[in-house]
């Protein structure tokens, strides 16, 4: 079968196993990877994050003027664990709320941030080119109404991010 | 007796030691994939994750008991009973933790949301029970 005696001795060669070890490295790694993707929940975070606080600004398509209030606490109006969010540096919340009409132009002067700051410029990377470790983020634009004036509309920019990556003790 | 020269023996038998060495390294990987898959590592980080998540997007007044079944089964594996059950939810640190072996302190991972968590394990059903309140509804 084996026209060169040669190559049917090289069967148990030194490359062999080298090539045998590489082999085992690749598959060990892309299992590591696999498992370690499947259970990322990071923008699943982030997006339940910006749900819940666009849930709690805008009520049936109007938004809550509370929001212009200088005593405004988005942890106390969304129900959100402020030493969570701020202590742990691996949460970020961005709100802005702009007039429809002048979409540039923001209504609350400086928008709310809350949180570890960083995640905002790695939201902003990550959605440019697809960064694979960047933290989880959730951009989402709402539109509502305003209860006062029937004729004005806001769009509210609510951005969140996470990196919690969980801790094995 | 079957091979005339021992060159022929020689090759056979190297032909064999190569098939079984194929034979084991196809077996450590399948078992090393095996393992992973369905290690209680990766049950106490999806539970955790799950359970979190779950907390996280809960408004108050929902309850939702959910089938615990598969951690009990991995903790089995381990051979790991505890007598406080296997998942413990920490109102203090707002923090979820699965603990399916008997070394380390498990899987652990915060949640969002500032509401009382009201929880509780059912060992004979293998549920988990959460209730969400409005904070100050202790």
């Amino acid at each position: 079968m084996i026209k060169y005696k040669k190559g049917g001795e090289e069967y148990l060669s030194p490359w062999m196993f080298i090539i045998w070890g590489l082999i085992a490295v690749f598959i060990v790694a892309g299992v590591l990877i696999f498992y370690s993707v499947e259970t990322d929940i990071r923008t699943e975070e982030a997006d339940i994050l910006t749900l819940r606080i666009a849930d709690c600004i805008v009520d049936s398509g109007y938004l809550d003027e509370f929001i212009f209030e200088e005593n405004f606490d988005v942890f106390v109006s969304c129900g959100l664990n402020k030493e969570v969010i701020e202590d742990t540096e691996d949460f970020y919340l961005y709100i802005d709320v702009f007039d429809a009409s002048q979409p540039e132009k923001s209504l609350l002067g400086e928008p709310i941030e809350k949180g570890f700051k960083e995640f905002k410029m790695q939201c902003a990377l990550k959605e440019a080119s697809k960064v694979a470790h960047a933290a989880g983020c959730s951009s989402k634009k709402v539109y509502a109404l305003s209860k006062t004036d029937s004729s004005k509309r806001f769009i509210i920019e609510i951005i969140a991010a996470s990196n919690q990556q969980g801790v094995v003790e | 007796m079957m091979f005339r020269n021992k060159k022929g023996a020689e090759y056979l038998a190297k032909k064999i030691i190569f098939i079984i060495l194929n034979i084991l390294f196809v077996a450590a990987f399948l078992f090393f994939i095996g393992w992973k898959s369905s290690g209680a590592g990766v049950y106490e980080q999806i539970y955790a994750k799950q359970i979190a998540l779950l907390i996280d997007q809960a408004k108050p007044g929902t309850e939702v008991t959910i089938d615990i079944s598969k951690l009990y089964e991995a903790a089995r594996k381990e051979e790991y009973y505890p007598e406080k059950g296997l998942v413990d939810i920490s109102a203090e640190k707002k923090e979820v933790r699965v603990k399916l072996t008997s070394q380390g302190e498990g899987y652990i991972l915060k949640y969002t949301n500032n509401a009382v968590v009201v929880w509780g394990e059912n060992k004979h059903y293998e549920t988990f029970y959460i209730k969400i309140k409005p904070k100050g509804a202790e």
